[in-house]
């Protein structure tokens, strides 16, 4: 009885089971569908997460990354730094020095990856988001191109659409970075803004907008151009990754990975090799080594240290390459204290002080910092002697030449410094305290041969360690601090911020009237040739007055799998990206 | 009980005030979301500094920012959640804590599920070989693993058990110092677990041995590990073992029916072993499906044994559904291995699967069955690492409780009426030391949730665990008081849980609480 029943329940099950099985076509296909094709892989640190780099939140190479491989754009730096304009986008000429007038062209050819055109209405956009002239209580565009200010009137757009004409208030140097592409669709932006269906209504409507100030339709804009492309996995509206550049986004799944492919509607020079180029974002440097040996990743590009160099001397079927990073390591004297290398210290001196931040620097001994720390990284680092230009900037070996640091203090030099504290009838160990940021194990042991350094030129180190520094920056507790200062590009302006005085990152107080005459000069200077001058005599004066002293270019690594070729990193944004055209496969 | 219940809830919401009070405060304090800007020489520094002090009202006093913070949670209520947002990339909080919790609990709960099977059954054994050269080595692993750094394991596990064992898997051949070796470390482990005279620990030794190096020729010279599967029979042998440890454990192997459940569940699960195949080929799975699956197997598992369990109709019913659901699943795991030589070669595993970053691979394609064993071989060295590091608490725990339980008058009692020392051991000894692990477990799955957090940055899952570390490098509050309010509702409620678990389970708790 009861097997009976345990049977039939039994049968029943398997029964019901074969029928199934009998009355479907079933095929067990163990080929699985998978996907045929190849892609590069490249490890990411950060993720991306907005398709508009140009606000004050987006700004971040994660997504200049992606923008630089899906957008057309009139120039790009080359690996010695130079400029290189792409004709195949778009052209922007010099009309004319006085008032400067920039009129930009964008190419008939070129369109958006849906089809609409990239035209003026796009490059006036750019400039009313960047520019800060139409921002007012109702409108804010959370966006601030430095010298894009100077352009106050609207510009005016060219009869067949394709051209607009900047007019600068005042001449500004570095007009070449200030619209270098159309980094968001003005017709996606215009119709989701104000809801309009058709691209070309929505283009006029923008156009419009801004012509007449209409602060309605413009807050609508600003509000969407500042948010509304911010996504951290492929959104449903396509319209919000549009490309008119080389690659298009296919597929991007939040914090792992996003993929890009040939966009089919480019028509530019810069056609890419590779058909996909992955970007797998993970942080960890040691894990991306490990990862590039697994297979996983094809490039890395991690933050360059002793451990990571050693992990991957030890991987096969890769190529490693080191070079320099954007960032370079300064130590900062305190001039607004009432410390040694302060007036105030020295009893109201001005000179006085500027000699003893010259004898201090004189007993940093700069080479063994590079060889001791450094050389490991990257063999070719040699101390930066530029206050303003990266070593791989085409104007370095000219202000490095010429602007006498390297004579000044360059090397280390105990006698020379502990003669010029004599010579001021200091005869006892001057104190100064060292801040820095104590987690970071390389400035833990800079500081370290600083010190050790310094004592037979007369100089007693007190080191002070503190993952707190940005807090303290300026506060004038310290006499001495390092930190690293990077640039994003080679303008001749970057470290205007830093030497002006009263700057928003000048924290150690340097004010030397002549410079900030000269900075004033470079910056209503076009002509490349008198910038050059001008640098070199704005360096000669900072030399002079010492009130910092830059170490090094911080070392990067590049290591890809040798199966592809063709990389060259820069060290400007968009570092190893800037050739991806030319990158290979076998 | 229902007052005590009552009581304690609100309590609970006390204690999240509180905590979220002072971590909202303690965190405003310690952040700094203008450090960036403080050493960067942007040139338009002070309109980014004005503009992101305006957008994180930094100027109000913290306390404001708080009562700010709390109404959008105070708005879940009516139906309007504001959780805030991400400043940094502009994200809602909201669809940020939702992603990263899936992804943690996909990590957490094999590994979690595997460390209390792992770590109870050995420590169980390791108390009833107490003393034993199994005892202290036991006692010494599980130390070692408890000390270990996760950082260094996940990196180490990394080398070997993915760059390894990917390197060996491209030629899968093991020399045989090496097989004979392993197969005595079998012999070792298996005659000392086992014990007995020294004649039985040889005979299991040898067989252990054996069994092993058998096993190893299969994998490797067999070519099992190129085109790996179970099929039928492995299948239903596995299914009997599963049934026999249970009926040993619920009942005793002459209870004639509880043998026949088992045993009709293995004939079933066999019978069935092709047309569910069929099936599978049959329909688009998705997971649902395989759900609904599972529940069939458990179903028809738990119905067989009904049928036929007589009086003993509900541990029938137990190994019966079981049973079934372990066949189900082995049935299961077998159509993935099907696809193993097709993903090996494809283009983007190119002949490496055990994976090191990331929850999956990008560009891969492929169907249902090949993301799923994508998602394994990304699962399995995460998996092991944590188990690793969790496993050496629960057999400490185990072991403890297994000592003192059969220290009890009880046991005495028990092995006196004359009862088999397997029964006595089973039914009595280690049922009864479950009992405390009741109120382990859900305070450590709780911090389970709370994530891994270097498991999950070493291995590249942003999860709960990197949710917390990124809010917290990038100053972000909002996803952090996110994460912060999330664990500490389910700590509170782990803990009641908990609590009420001991109550139902131990009926002297419950008396206690009663005077």
């Amino acid at each position: 009885m009861k097997f009976g029943r345990m049977g039939a329940a039994s049968t029943a099950c398997i029964l019901a089971g074969a029928l199934l099985a009998a009355c479907t076509p079933a095929q067990n296909d163990p080929s699985g569908g998978l996907s045929e094709e190849t892609t590069m892989r490249v490890a990411q640190t950060q993720s991306f997460y907005s398709y508009n780099d140009r606000t004050s939140t987006t700004t971040a190479g994660a997504n200049s990354t992606v923008l630089y491989l899906t957008r057309g754009a009139f120039n790009y730096y080359d690996d010695s730094l130079e400029i290189v304009e792409d004709s195949s986008y778009g052209t922007y000429d010099l009309v004319s020095e006085s008032p400067l007038t920039i009129t930009y062209t964008v190419n008939d050819d070129v369109v958006w990856s849906d089809g609409v055109a990239v035209d003026a209405a796009d490059l006036l956009l750019q400039w009313a988001a960047t520019s800060t002239a139409l921002n007012s209580d109702a409108v804010n565009f959370d966006a601030h191109q430095t010298g894009l200010d100077l352009v106050t009137s609207v510009p005016e757009i060219s009869d067949d659409g394709k051209s607009i004409t900047l007019v600068y208030d005042e001449p500004f140097a570095d007009w070449r970075n200030n619209i270098t592409r159309a980094t968001v669709p003005a017709h996606i932006t215009a119709s989701r803004a104000l809801d309009i269906e058709d691209a070309a209504e929505a283009k006029e409507a923008l156009i419009t907008a801004i012509q007449d100030g209409d602060e309605t339709a413009l807050s609508a804009i600003a509000e969407f151009w500042n948010t509304g492309y911010n996504f951290t996995s492929l959104p449903e509206d396509d319209g919000l990754y549009v490309s008119s550049g080389p690659y298009i986004i296919s597929e991007f799944v939040e914090n792992q990975f996003l993929t890009l492919i040939r966009n089919e509607s480019y028509a530019g020079d810069l056609v890419p090799e590779l058909d996909t180029i992955t970007l797998r974002y993970y942080a960890d440097p040691l894990g991306q080594v490990q990862a590039l040996d697994n297979g996983e990743v094809d490039l890395i590009n991690p933050q360059s240290t002793v451990d990571v160099i050693q992990a991957l001397e030890d991987v096969d079927g890769i190529e490693l390459l080191t070079g320099v990073d954007g960032t370079y390591e300064v130590i900062t004297l305190t001039l607004n204290n009432e410390g040694p290398f302060a007036a105030a210290g020295n009893g109201g001196d001005a000179d006085r002080a500027a000699a003893m931040r010259a004898a201090f620097f004189k007993a940093v001994p700069r080479e063994l910092i590079v060889d001791n720390l450094i050389k490991p990284l990257n063999e070719d680092t040699e101390p930066r002697n530029s206050l303003t230009m990266p070593t791989d900037s085409p104007f370095y070996d000219e202000l490095a030449d010429g602007n006498g640091l390297a004579e000044a203090y360059g090397s280390y030099d105990p006698e020379g410094a502990k003669q010029i504290l004599e010579g001021l009838g200091i005869t006892e160990p001057v104190d100064v305290t060292f801040m820095y940021f104590g987690s970071n194990v390389r400035r833990q042991n800079t500081v370290a041969l600083v010190q050790e350094m310094a004592e037979a030129a007369g100089f007693n180190v007190i080191p002070d360690g503190d993952d707190d520094m940005g807090n303290r920056l300026g506060g004038g507790s310290y006499d001495v601090t390092i930190f690293g200062m990077s640039a994003m590009t080679t303008s001749v302006l970057n470290t205007a911020v830093t030497y002006q005085t009263g700057a928003g990152s000048n924290f150690n107080g340097y004010s030397n009237p002549e410079v900030d005459a000269l900075f004033a000069q470079l910056g209503t200077t076009t002509d490349e040739d008198e910038q050059r001058s001008l640098l070199l005599e704005l360096e000669q004066a900072i030399v002079v007055d010492a009130p910092a002293l830059p170490l090094y270019q911080w070392p990067s690594v590049v290591a890809w799998n040798d199966s592809f070729a063709g990389f060259s990193p820069i060290s400007v944004q968009p570092n190893l990206f800037w050739n991806f055209w030319e990158w290979s496969s076998e | 009980m229902f007052r005590y219940v009552i009581r304690r809830v609100i309590q609970a919401v006390g204690v999240l005030i509180v905590s979220t009070l002072v971590m909202y405060v303690l965190a405003s304090l310690a952040m700094d979301p203008l450090d960036d800007l403080r050493i960067s020489n942007s040139p338009n520094l002070e309109q980014q500094m004005a503009s992101r002090t305006e957008l994180l009202q930094l100027e109000r006093p913290i306390i404001v920012r708080y009562l700010q913070w709390a109404s959008g949670y105070l708005g879940c209520f009516v139906g309007q959640c504001d959780l805030g947002t991400a400043w940094r990339s502009g994200q809602d909080v909201g669809p940020l804590l939702i992603g990263a919790s899936a992804l943690t609990l996909r990590l957490v709960l094999a590994a979690t599920v595997l460390a209390i099977v792992v770590g109870i059954t050995i420590g169980v054994i390791s108390a009833l070989r107490q003393y034993s050269g199994f005892d202290y080595a036991v006692l010494f692993v599980s130390f070692v693993l408890y000390s270990l750094p996760a950082f260094w394991a996940a990196v180490l596990l990394k080398q070997w058990g993915a760059i390894g064992v990917n390197d060996f898997l491209g030629d899968p051949v093991l020399s045989w110092p090496v097989t004979l070796v392993a197969g005595v470390a079998a012999a070792v482990v298996c005659s000392a677990v086992i014990g007995g005279s020294w004649r039985r620990r040889g005979v299991t030794g040898a067989v252990a041995f054996t069994a092993t190096v058998a096993a190893l020729m299969i994998l490797t010279v067999g070519g099992w590990l190129e085109s790996p599967s179970f099929g039928p029979v492995v299948i239903g042998v596995t299914g009997l073992g599963v049934a026999l440890a249970l009926i040993l454990l619920l009942g005793d192997l002459r209870q004639r029916r509880l043998l026949i459940a088992g045993g009709a569940s293995v004939a079933l699960g066999i019978g069935l072993y092709y047309p569910v195949w069929w099936f599978f080929g049959a329909y688009e799975m998705s997971w649902p499906l395989v759900g609904l699956f599972g529940m069939a197997a458990v179903g028809c598992g738990a119905a067989i044994g009904w049928l036929v369990g007589g009086e003993s109709r509900r541990q029938a019913a137990t190994v019966g559904a079981v049973t079934a659901f372990t066949m189900g699943t082995l049935t299961f795991v077998d159509r993935v291995l099907a696809v193993w030589p097709a993903y090996v070669n494809s283009r983007a595993i190119n002949g490496r699967p055990i994976a090191t970053i990331g929850p999956s691979t990008p560009g891969l394609g492929g169907d249902f069955w090949v993301q799923t064993l994508d998602a394994f071989t990304h699962l399995v060295l995460p998996t092991i690492s944590l188990v690793l590091i969790s496993f050496a608490s629960y057999t400490r725990y185990a072991r403890g409780s297994m000592l003192e339980v059969m220290s009890q008058d009880f046991v005495r009692t028990a092995r006196a009426k004359g009862l088999r020392e397997r029964t006595v051991v089973l039914r009595h000894g280690f049922r009864n030391s479950l009992i405390p692990m009741a109120t382990i477990v859900p305070v450590d799955l709780v911090t389970l949730v709370g994530g891994a957090i270097i498991t999950e940055s070493i291995f590249g899952w942003s999860g709960m665990g990197s949710l917390f570390v990124t809010s917290l490098r990038n100053s972000e509050i909002d996803p952090l008081m996110a994460y912060v309010v999330l664990i500490g509702f389910l700590a509170v409620m782990g803990n009641l849980i908990a609590d009420l678990c001991y109550g139902a389970l131990d009926p002297r708790i419950r008396l206690e609480a009663r005077r």
